[in-house]
């Protein structure tokens, strides 16, 4: 949207029912109809309880993690070259997929009879609990111990877009709340100079659902992602301009607020008390922000642990950054890392090129944060969550019939691997198992609903009572569905 | 002799003679007292005789059928004294008959019939079983009865307090077993009502030997139900959730003392426990077995404005999770007493990068519900670790980037239920490693990595 649509959308906004019905020529009596009917949009209750910080709430069961790390890798990596070793399935290589897999299936791309695609990679067993990891992720096969692979996830959405906010949201259509706001709403913050929910985005894209998936849908939107750069000012206009001084904006916020105050109890719309939460906020953010930030402290060390470059945008530097997030009490932070849809298509999404720089770039960074989380004692604390929106085709892509000239996959709903390691979960598991050619699962099947219900389970939340009244029905995250995978609880 | 016993198995047919007989001739008595001119009376002393003689035999065959065990107890003694009771009654009535008029013995007939029902009754009693006449009864009669169904099962509050043997399997063996083995019937010389007749076994031997697939008690009831032996013969056999039960008692030994809590219980039967009797047997951790009181609003209010966030740990636990805010104008150190109010709440402590001082640890050491310690990055060194040795349920212990050294270890070794302990960043060594190991073989001890990065310097 460009900002000059936005500034007219915000305006459409701004004249809402109350301001038509004050100032239109019908004045009284239509106040007066709408303060008898019209008036139940918010509850009385809700305004009440609003307080302009982030309530602290309590949790249904005692938690064992107390925050949230999660690396989406948007575009989906193939499970077939990192996790999810099939032997037979190279024995097929090349051979035409049976017709009985394809029937009554719909795939993004593969048209006709796709070839079956054997490994595109090598696998060996690792660590004590004997996890196959493929060569692609050396260094995070030293970790394997600490992680409780799920090997049989499945969803119901194929395409990028619906799927991400599908996994986020736990709807494949916009509007609903993303799960980080959620948790905010469910636990609130633990430090209140930063967001509850954090995001950041390397790979040189947002995902394709847009800002969305992080979105506070119908929550009041406190609890929406408030996204950081890692290159740049890491909020846009987070300094002050020239000429103003840290007392002189205060002051002004102060001002804004006190205006606000005065909307507020006129207009009495929910809205207004975020807003001047959000001024709030901003005003503490300027200090906190960048402080949390700046990375160019660390010791160089740990520069060199997670491969970070101060100044860039990466997968590495956001890592480090969430460490020092969950150091700071942040509550959810949400990884985006771009690029990992590889269909073979061109060179920089196919299997044996993109794909391949892809791991490289993720490889230390998620394995340094897994370790540099535990030496600090916040891994127990803190539920490390990675993974797609949905897995990748046994078959090589074929799109339109013909055959691509890298090697590639198509999306596939049906099977893909995702892992969890840290608070609540227990390590070195791997549940759930596929069939030989890693097409079903047929062991253990796990819906992203369960993984969203155990995900709040591990935050000592019960995704059956973590509700929010909305068009007269309460809704939840996993809606009416989802199952605690109580196997790799601790 | 073989014979006679053969003869007592026909003791429940010849029974039938006597009753029916013997309630002829009391009708025919009581038609001829009403009208002596009725020429019938004179089948009566015809009646009465028929009635002794087959009562006789009856009660012969019976105190053959008796000899065969099974049946010591009460019920028998009243059944076989009244049965020959009856045989010498229906002899006497049999004989006045003959000489006096129907009038004068009325009475004793009607004694006879009252005494043929209790008979009856008690016999069918140790056949068919003491609920065999309520438990299809309307419910008037079973609420005379005081008779309750066994349909639901007793619910418990916690493990702690339900017992195995009493709470869990002896309803199952009520309802399925002691229709025949019981106090009152013990049909192959198996009483399973009383516990040492029980573990005594039948006249077989022993039911209960080793774990359950070695139970001959387990064996019977897992049969084909067509089969002869499978057990209980008559009506419904036990269900899956009570067969497995009962195997879950047999493979933990048959226990007769123990709680569900002590026993170890596997993932089917918590299932079974949890639907049956509401019993969660999850393994719990200190924090949700145990119960505190509830810290009031105002002190939670306390505690947050001298600076440390307070959050109750979970809806119905009372447990504390603190933190230190680090505000600027406070100091842990000197806010830190607040805390010796609520020291038996508080179970997760973080107290990271505060500036922490060994005399706070003092205060620390008072908390004695901690669970979760998070004392890193402060200047905390060997000598306050002592101040520590009573937190006797502490799990997790991080003093990564402290003073700390090896000389600690015999102080940390008081941590008996110590399972992790950080110790990055500090002069904890192998030699403290190796000694904290000895005395608290389960802690896991976790340094730095270096595999990937150059050792820390600074």
């Amino acid at each position: 949207m460009s900002l000059f649509n936005e500034m007219i959308a915000r305006e459409v906004q701004l004249d809402t029912r109350r301001h038509f019905l004050k100032t239109c020529t019908s004045g009284l009596g239509a106040l007066a109809l709408a303060t008898l009917g019209c008036n139940k949009g918010i509850s009385t209750d809700f305004v009440a309880t609003s307080s302009p910080s982030m309530p602290d709430a309590i949790s249904h069961y005692m938690g064992r993690a107390k925050r949230v790390i999660y690396l989406h890798m948007a575009g989906s990596p193939s499970q077939l070259e990192l996790f999810d070793y099939k032997p037979t399935l190279n024995l097929l290589h090349d051979q035409p997929c049976p017709q009985s897999l394809l029937e009554g299936k719909k795939f993004a791309f593969i048209s006709g009879i796709p070839k079956m695609l054997g490994h595109q990679a090598d696998f060996r067993q690792h660590g004590e609990s004997g996890a196959w990891v493929s060569n692609h992720l050396p260094r995070f096969s030293e970790v394997v111990d600490d992680v409780c692979f799920l090997k049989a996830m499945h969803t119901d959405e194929f395409n990028h877009a619906p799927a991400q906010l599908y996994l986020h949201t736990g709807s494949p259509r916009l509007g609903r709340p993303s799960i980080g706001s959620w948790v905010t709403y469910g636990l609130g913050t633990e430090n209140e100079d930063l967001p509850g929910f954090v995001v950041l985005v390397s790979g040189g894209n947002t995902p394709d659902a847009g800002k969305s998936v992080w979105g506070s849908g119908f929550l009041p939107s406190i609890y929406q992602g408030v996204q950081c750069r890692s290159h740049g000012d890491p909020v846009l206009f987070i300094n002050n301009p020239e000429g103003m001084d840290r007392q002189l904006r205060g002051q002004t916020i102060e001002a804004i607020n006190k205006i606000n105050e005065l909307e507020f109890e006129e207009f009495r719309d929910p809205e207004i008390l975020t807003r001047i939460a959000q001024y709030e906020m901003a005003y503490r953010m300027q200090l906190s922000v960048p402080q949390v930030m700046d990375i160019q402290k660390e010791p160089a060390y740990i520069h060199e642990m997670y491969g970070t470059e101060p100044g860039k945008s990466s997968f590495a530097n956001n890592c480090l950054l969430a460490r020092r997030m969950a150091e700071q009490g942040v509550r959810f932070i949400q990884l985006f890392h771009w690029g990992w849809d590889s269909h073979g298509a061109g060179e920089s999404e196919a299997l044996n090129h993109g794909f391949i720089d892809r791991c490289k770039e993720v490889d230390q960074p998620m394995t340094a944060l897994i370790q540099d989380l535990k030496q600090r004692g916040l891994l127990d604390e803190t539920l490390v969550v990675w993974g797609g929106e949905f897995g990748r085709t046994p078959m090589m892509e074929n799109r339109g019939g013909v055959t691509n000239p890298f090697v590639g996959r198509d999306h596939h709903t049906e099977a893909f691997t995702m892992w969890m390691a840290g608070g609540g979960i227990k390590g070195g598991l791997s549940h759930g198992e596929t069939d030989d050619i890693g097409y079903y699962g047929i062991k253990d099947k796990v819906h992203i609903h369960d993984l969203q219900a155990t995900m709040l389970h591990t935050l000592g939340l019960n995704h059956e009572k973590l509700t929010f009244a909305f068009q007269g029905r309460d809704f939840r995250l996993t809606d009416v569905a989802g199952k605690l995978i109580k196997e790799i609880l601790v | 002799m073989e014979i006679l016993n053969w003869l007592g198995r026909f003791h429940p047919v010849l029974v039938h003679l006597p009753i029916g007989i013997l309630v002829a001739a009391v009708i025919f008595h009581w038609i001829a007292h009403r009208r002596p001119s009725w020429k019938g009376s004179a089948v009566l002393p015809t009646f009465y005789f028929l009635g002794f003689l087959s009562a006789a035999l009856a009660a012969f065959a019976g105190w053959m059928l008796a000899k065969e065990g099974g049946y010591q107890s009460d019920t028998i003694f009243w059944h076989r004294w009244i049965g020959v009771l009856l045989v010498i009654v229906s002899f006497v009535l049999w004989r006045m008959v003959v000489s006096t008029s129907p009038s004068q013995t009325r009475w004793i007939s009607l004694f006879l019939i009252g005494g043929l029902l209790w008979v009856g009754h008690l016999g069918g009693k140790m056949t068919h079983g003491e609920d065999y006449l309520v438990e299809n009864a309307p419910e008037f009669v079973k609420k005379l009865a005081s008779y309750e169904e066994g349909t639901d099962y007793p619910v418990f509050d916690d493990p702690d307090s339900a017992l195995v043997y009493e709470d869990i399997i002896t309803p199952i063996l009520q309802k399925k077993c002691w229709t025949c083995h019981s106090n009152d019937l013990t049909k192959g010389g198996l009483n399973m009502e009383d516990l040492n007749e029980f573990l005594k076994g039948g006249k077989n031997g022993k039911v209960i030997e080793g774990n359950a697939s070695s139970s001959e008690l387990f064996k019977r009831i897992i049969l084909d139900p067509e089969s002869k032996k499978y057990m209980p013969p008559k009506g419904t056999g036990l269900s899956y959730g009570e067969i497995k039960l009962v195997e879950w008692w047999l493979d933990g030994g048959a226990p007769t003392e123990k709680s569900v809590a002590s026993v170890e219980t596997p993932a089917t039967v918590q299932g079974i426990l949890l639907s049956r009797h509401g019993l969660d047997t999850k393994p719990k951790s200190y924090i949700e077995k145990t119960k505190v009181e509830p810290v009031s609003e105002e002190l939670m209010q306390k505690i947050g404005q001298r600076g440390f966030s307070v959050r109750q740990i979970a809806m119905n636990n009372n447990f504390l999770d603190v933190s230190w805010k680090n505000i600027d104008s406070l100091s842990v150190n000197s806010e830190i007493h607040v805390l010796e109010e609520v020291a038996g709440q508080v179970a997760w402590l973080d107290l990271g990068a505060s500036n922490l001082t060994d005399e706070s640890l003092m205060v620390i050491g008072k908390l004695h519900n901690l669970v979760r310690l998070k004392l890193e990055d402060n200047p905390v060194s060997d000598a306050a670790i002592r101040n520590l040795s009573e937190l006797k349920h502490l799990e997790s212990l991080n003093l990564y980037k402290t003073k700390i050294t090896d000389i600690c270890a015999a102080d940390l070794a008081q941590l008996k239920g110590l399972k992790k302990l950080f110790i990055w960043q500090t002069e904890f060594g192998d030699q403290g490693t190796s000694q904290l190991k000895a005395a608290v073989p389960q802690v896991e001890i976790i340094g730095g990595y270096t595999l990937n990065s150059p050792t820390p310097t600074d």
